[in-house]
């Protein structure tokens, strides 16, 4: 459930900042409003819904990329893989810990991106820059995405409390 | 192997879904591709989302904007209303300036032409009698005034000193029912009296016979022959002249060189004759006198 409802985030939001963007003028960052679902489906989810949640997302944003070649989608399988190595270790428990979280990991999803994009003449690079410019706005979303998906994680652990129910 | 594959699902799945968009990624990057139906399909199904939020934004950004445009307009119409009521202040001060220039060139053509000296005084008051038509000046004994002088205004006979104080003086205007001027008409040199009538009104000719040569529009001087009004001061024209069949005179409506029933213009500079030309006094007299403290 908490896979496609975060999935279903990722349909209404990322054609929303799509819209939001020209009028935002960010001419050398992005906002990556994705990553902060992908990392909290790898630290949170269960492993195989949560692996095809973050396919679903990372398609999402490819496609809205402008240029769908898989780029996006194998940055965002890499994020939640790495997430998922995380997880036994690292716990997201309060807004401030989730943000400074969705910002390394947004490091390493810029990184690995900007990697495979000097790999095509049809993808700009990108630069360093504008992944370290990019990461501080990608903790801001997930800072103000926190309330909404720790709503979700309380709905789903009172759905999964106790095998005995009374009727 | 199914035992295998059931121990590692999640890996082999997980890995799958990583290996197979790089793959993906690795086939396309060299030439691209195109969308594919799925592509295509949720492009269709998130467009109207795109383009909602993007309305919005634009409504957001377009209220902000007309808003702030609003307010620029507003503050540049205050800025503009409050030069406007600058220039028109400047342009009034200036119209002013320009007829005050004009009278006081009258004046000092006046002043520089008189016959006699003059002393410049101003109105502070007016008479409160209805029966006689009078205004008080801010000179008086201490500036050498005595009953009986003319007052004059650049446009000609105001009136006489009536009586006098230390420092002030009521003038009773020509125009009062009591006074009368003696004059000549300038372009024929024949002789005449003027009267007062009362405020408002022109003023009347009498003591012309006759037979003497007067026509409407002459303009009436005066004679010098009171003792009070220097000779050739302008008096007023003649308005209309009525000659009866029978009797010695004539009789005229002679309009006043000085608009004496406006108080506008017996407010500005009025002047006292303190000597007439060839009497003894007139060494007394001063154009010009130092302001008393």
């Amino acid at each position: 459930m908490k896979p496609f409802l975060l999935t279903a985030i990722a349909f209404v939001a990322l054609p929303a900042l799509s819209g939001l963007l020209p009028e935002l003028n960010l001419t050398t960052a992005r906002l990556d409003l994705h990553l902060p679902l992908i990392v909290f489906l790898a630290l949170t989810g269960t492993g195989i819904e949560g692996a095809f949640g973050a396919f679903a997302i990372g398609y999402l944003v490819d496609v809205h990329s402008g240029h769908p070649m898989g780029l996006f989608l194998s940055a965002s399988m890499f994020t939640y893989v790495l997430a998922r190595l995380f997880a036994p270790v690292v716990e997201p428990r309060s807004r401030w810990s989730f943000a400074v979280l969705a910002l390394l990991f947004d490091l390493a999803y810029g990184f690995f991106t900007l990697a495979l994009a000097a790999m095509s003449p049809l993808t700009a690079s990108g630069s360093a820059s504008s992944v370290l410019l990019t990461a501080p706005l990608t903790a801001l979303a997930a800072w103000l995405l926190w309330p909404l998906l720790a709503l979700i994680e309380r709905r789903k652990k009172r759905g999964e409390r106790g095998a005995l129910t009374l009727r | 192997m199914r035992a295998f594959l059931k121990r590692y699902r999640e890996l082999i799945i997980v890995g799958t879904l990583l290996v197979f968009p790089i793959a993906v990624w690795l086939t396309h990057a060299k030439h691209g591709r195109d969308l594919s139906a799925l592509d295509r399909v949720v492009l269709t199904a998130t467009a109207p989302i795109e383009r909602a939020v993007n309305g919005v934004v634009f409504a957001i950004i377009d209220t902000v904007e007309d808003f702030t445009n609003r307010q620029e307009v507003h503050a540049e119409n205050l800025e503009l209303r409050r030069r406007v009521i600058r220039l028109e202040g400047e342009v009034a001060a200036l119209g002013e300036v320009r007829m005050e220039n004009e009278r006081l060139r009258q004046t000092l053509g006046f002043v520089e032409s008189a016959p006699a000296p003059l002393l410049p005084a101003r109105v502070v008051g007016e008479g409160v009698s209805h029966n006689l038509i009078a205004l008080k000046i801010d000179k008086g004994l201490a500036d050498g005034l005595k009953p009986n002088m003319a007052v004059l205004s650049h446009q000609g006979v105001v009136g006489r000193v009536q009586s006098v104080a230390h420092t002030s003086a009521s003038v009773v205007l020509v125009a009062d029912e009591s006074a009368s001027v003696p004059i000549r008409v300038q372009r024929s040199r024949a002789r005449g009296t003027v009267v007062g009538r009362g405020p408002g009104e022109d003023f009347a000719l009498i003591r012309m016979q006759r037979t003497d040569d007067i026509k409407e529009g002459d303009l009436l001087v005066t004679s010098g022959t009171d003792g009070i009004f220097p000779k050739g001061l302008p008096v007023g024209r003649v308005a209309s002249v009525e000659r009866p069949h029978h009797g010695m005179f004539l009789s005229a409506r002679v309009t006043p060189a000085v608009d004496l029933s406006c108080p506008d213009s017996l407010h500005e500079e009025l002047f006292v004759v303190t000597s007439l030309p060839g009497s003894d006094e007139s060494q007394e007299a001063n154009l010009v006198q130092e302001p008393r403290p």
